[in-house]
């Protein structure tokens, strides 16, 4: 019988959890490595790119 | 009057109270034009947070989310992720440059960026002018019908002055106090659509029984409603199966990039403060949203539950009854004087995004219209004035058209989604991103997007049914033409590519 989570399949359990945190790994990742310009500028002009 | 309406009389009085006076008190920092429609550039983190989150979170979201859930089971799941995904998208994809840029160049609309990188004062201008006009308002009419369904149950009230109520209390604080007011009040709706839905939802989830019966129940009806999709088959084998994998597919774009680009979503990038809120404000947008609305989808498989196990009855005689499913959750759940609660969160809900979209689209035709295209030497108090009196005749006509809504409303307002998306998303991640992007491949690609996503919603309608939705077919046709025309015309100026920072950065 299917391994079941609250009444839900596993691989339900993992889409609908797993995306949603991927994602967040995604815009933590964005927050770190994001510069705005005055920490550009402070860096002393490494470039453009965050 | 019964002792449970008058409380919620009470407490619907005392939240128009609320939203009126903050928003008279933002009024007084109007100051001049800059002030009325992009806040002076001075809404702090979460201010600027909040109102990307409620300008996106609606009551039609908020009510029809439920109703895709009820109908639809697990495999809807999707939208939960897609829409806060668009919050997160609007700000660091298109957000991050187009403030940078728009402080410098003294952008006050999204059409400003455009008509400068494009080098096109009036024609682009004046095309994504029109589209603003005509998908802002489908979604008004659409806000207001929800706003009347909501108080007309809540407060006892006929539908034409609960409609009626609702749009005179919005009109009124965004006449008086353009974008800062709709920023600050948006805060307190974000703060009652949060702190209502968190407290709500797991006490009905609860009381259907939990979770895993829930879940049971959903698989006893169809074994495919607690999977992550339907399966592939066109046509789906009964109407509500549409969200297979490839559907999926077209939702993502549609929903994540449709809803970023909206007008009402993209602009309120220009009243940030600071550019360092980019940083985290993805990260805290999607999150918030991503708890909310989770809870309201799951609302709306508790209530699937209820109505199997027989302590939910959905409406009879009216157009989408699964839409009455929170509602009714929360009826069925709290004592009358608590449930009254969900109507002012409704009511937040709707407001908060129809504030935003009376004044896009105020702003698009007293700044876009008539003082860049009709008249040039207007001055910034006649543009205020302007701007004001359109709001209130916007207003005036959402609420005759929600009065009498349009048998095919649901429709009209997909295609809206849609007409955004295969619109607006291709200029603005071309012009943000890509140096050869022109003016010509711009115009051909706004225009060609406009007219395909028109139509190929009517073919979807009514004559084929496709397997994914018609925008992404739409919003395809818009990106060939805009690296087909481009690349055979001639290059935008130097001057305004370094201007713009385009190029593929961030």
């Amino acid at each position: 019988m299917e391994t079941t989570i609250l009444g839900l399949p596993f691989l339900t359990v993992a889409i609908v959890t797993g995306v949603p945190l991927f994602i967040v790994a995604l815009l933590v990742w964005w927050g770190i490595s994001y510069r705005n310009p005055e920490e550009r500028e402070i860096a002393g002009g490494e470039g453009r790119e965050s | 009057m019964s002792g449970s309406m008058i409380g919620s009389w009470v407490l619907a009085l005392g939240y128009f109270v609320v939203v009126l006076f903050v928003g008279f008190w933002a009024s007084k920092k109007i100051k001049s034009f800059e002030s009325y429609i992009v806040a002076g550039r001075d809404l702090g983190f979460w201010a600027f947070t909040i109102l990307v989150i409620t300008s996106c979170m609606s009551g039609m979201t908020l009510l029809g989310s439920s109703g895709l859930g009820f109908i639809g089971g697990w495999p809807t799941i999707w939208e939960q992720m897609f829409v806060p995904l668009s919050c997160a998208v609007t700000v660091f994809l298109f957000g991050t440059k187009l403030h940078r840029v728009a402080g410098k160049m003294r952008y006050f609309t999204l059409q400003d960026y455009l008509a400068h990188r494009f080098e096109s004062p009036r024609l682009l201008r004046g095309i994504t002018g029109l589209a603003v006009f005509v998908t802002s308002l489908i979604y008004l009419v659409g806000q207001y019908t929800a706003v009347g369904i909501t108080l007309e149950r809540v407060l006892g009230l006929s539908y034409p002055t609960a409609v009626m109520l609702g749009a005179l209390v919005v009109t009124i604080y965004v006449f008086a106090g353009g974008m800062y007011a709709v920023g600050w009040t948006n805060l307190v709706q974000g703060g009652i659509i949060i702190l209502g839905v968190l407290f709500v939802a797991p006490f009905i989830i609860m009381k259907a029984g939990g979770l895993t019966h829930v879940n049971e129940t959903l698989a006893s009806i169809d074994p495919n409603y607690i999977k992550a999709a339907f399966p592939q088959v066109n046509p789906p084998y009964k109407p509500y199966a549409f969200m297979t994998p490839v559907y999926i597919v077209s939702f993502f774009f549609l929903l994540t990039f449709g809803l970023a680009a909206a007008p009402h979503n993209i602009n309120n990038v220009l009243a940030a403060r600071k550019n360092s809120y980019f940083k985290w404000a993805p990260l805290a947008a999607f999150g918030i949203y991503l708890c909310v609305f989770y809870l309201i989808k799951v609302v709306g498989f508790t209530a699937r539950a209820m109505a199997v196990d027989g302590t939910l009855t959905l409406p009879q005689g009216v157009a989408n009854p699964q839409d009455f499913s929170f509602i009714l959750a929360v009826q069925s759940s709290f004592s009358p004087l608590v449930w009254t609660l969900f109507g002012v969160i409704v009511l937040a809900a709707v407001m908060s995004t129809t504030d935003r979209l009376l004044l896009t689209i105020g702003t698009s035709f007293s700044w876009d219209v008539y003082r860049n295209i009709i008249n040039p030497k207007a001055s910034d108090k006649a543009v205020t004035y302007l701007s004001k009196a359109v709001v209130f005749i916007v207003a005036i006509i959402s609420i005759v058209l929600a009065l009498n809504p349009p048998k095919l409303l649901a429709f009209l307002i997909w295609m809206g989604i849609g007409v955004m998306l295969s619109v607006f998303v291709t200029p603005i991640l071309a012009g943000l991103y890509w140096k050869r992007a022109t003016r010509a491949g711009v115009v051909a690609a706004t225009l060609t997007g406009f007219f395909s996503a028109i139509s190929l919603a009517c073919i979807d309608r009514f004559v084929m049914k496709m397997p994914f939705h018609f925008s992404f077919l739409s919003f395809f046709l818009s990106i060939v033409t805009v690296i087909v025309v481009s690349l055979l015309t001639a290059r935008t100026s130097e001057k305004v590519l370094r201007e713009t920072e385009t190029g593929l950065w961030f």
